[in-house]
């Protein structure tokens, strides 16, 4: 199966990214260390504007300091699947299948009469997913608090964009893939 | 997604995982990893807290608040 993603960043990335791929990144909120994607979902906009989006909210310097960057690119990429390596969050089964990887995951390791200090975050869960059983593709749904949202307050358990994940990008992601989808300035 | 084969995975994955295994996996990430009677002194003294409401009661992770009103361990079977 082939995923079209959306992949928002600072245009300065673009030649780098054309020429040697995409780098994973650690991520501690969405679905764990990866290459991330919008993909089509449940998101109100065109998954191409969630990645514009994302991309110039990056730019954002800090109250009263400049803009990290001013230009932005959305790469435009078909991503061949395994569905042997994909977990699907976005369906039942695979939600289910990962609470029951992480009940028994915390419970082996009560029986060995260990606990953990803090809360355990589903993105760890996953990087421990991905070492264990060999996923290299995760599919999942996630609220992502944009700029908008800050401006309109909102803190929200519902998720509101639908994301992929993709690991070990120089095999999953060809280069010859990758193309620009749009870029602009961020004022 | 191949669901059967994420089942057959994680079956594998239960059946072979060697004492200790998880524990160093979850330092790795940064997790402090404590011996579950070392977190019952911790338990204590928060339970010393007399007047607090139970509401008030901090989560403690593996820990439940039962209808007696003591906090009691989600020990798997």
């Amino acid at each position: 199966m082939i995923i079209t993603g959306y992949h928002g960043t600072d245009a300065a990335n673009l030649k780098g990214i054309i020429a040697d791929g995409f780098l994973e990144s650690e991520n501690d909120t969405w679905l764990g260390n990866a290459v991330y994607f919008f993909v089509e979902g449940i998101s109100a906009l065109d998954c191409s504007a969630d990645a514009a989006n994302w991309a110039k909210d990056q730019s954002y310097g800090g109250y009263g300091k400049p803009k990290k960057y001013h230009r932005y690119v959305v790469l435009e990429t078909d991503i061949p699947t395994d569905d042997d390596l994909m977990l699907d969050l976005t369906v039942r089964d695979g939600a289910r299948w990962f609470n029951d990887f992480r009940r028994k995951y915390l419970e082996q390791l009560r029986r060995e009469g260990k606990m953990v200090q803090g809360e355990v975050l589903d993105s760890h869960i996953l990087n421990a997913i991905r070492e264990e059983i060999g996923i290299e593709f995760v599919k999942g749904e996630v609220y992502i608090r944009f700029g908008k949202d800050r401006i309109d307050r909102i803190h929200s358990r519902i998720a509101n964009v639908t994301i992929f994940a993709v690991n070990n990008p120089n095999k999953n992601i060809p280069k010859n893939n990758i193309k620009v989808h749009s870029k602009g300035n961020i004022l | 997604m191949n669901y059967e084969l994420l089942k057959q995975k994680m079956d594998k994955f239960f059946q072979e995982v060697k004492p200790g295994q998880i524990a160093a996996q979850l330092q790795r990430m940064g997790y402090k990893v404590v011996d579950i009677e070392e977190s019952k002194v911790c338990l204590e003294e928060v339970k010393s807290i007399s007047s607090l409401h139970v509401n008030e009661l901090p989560d403690i992770p593996g820990m439940s608040f039962n209808n007696a009103g003591e906090y009691s361990y989600a020990m798997a079977a």
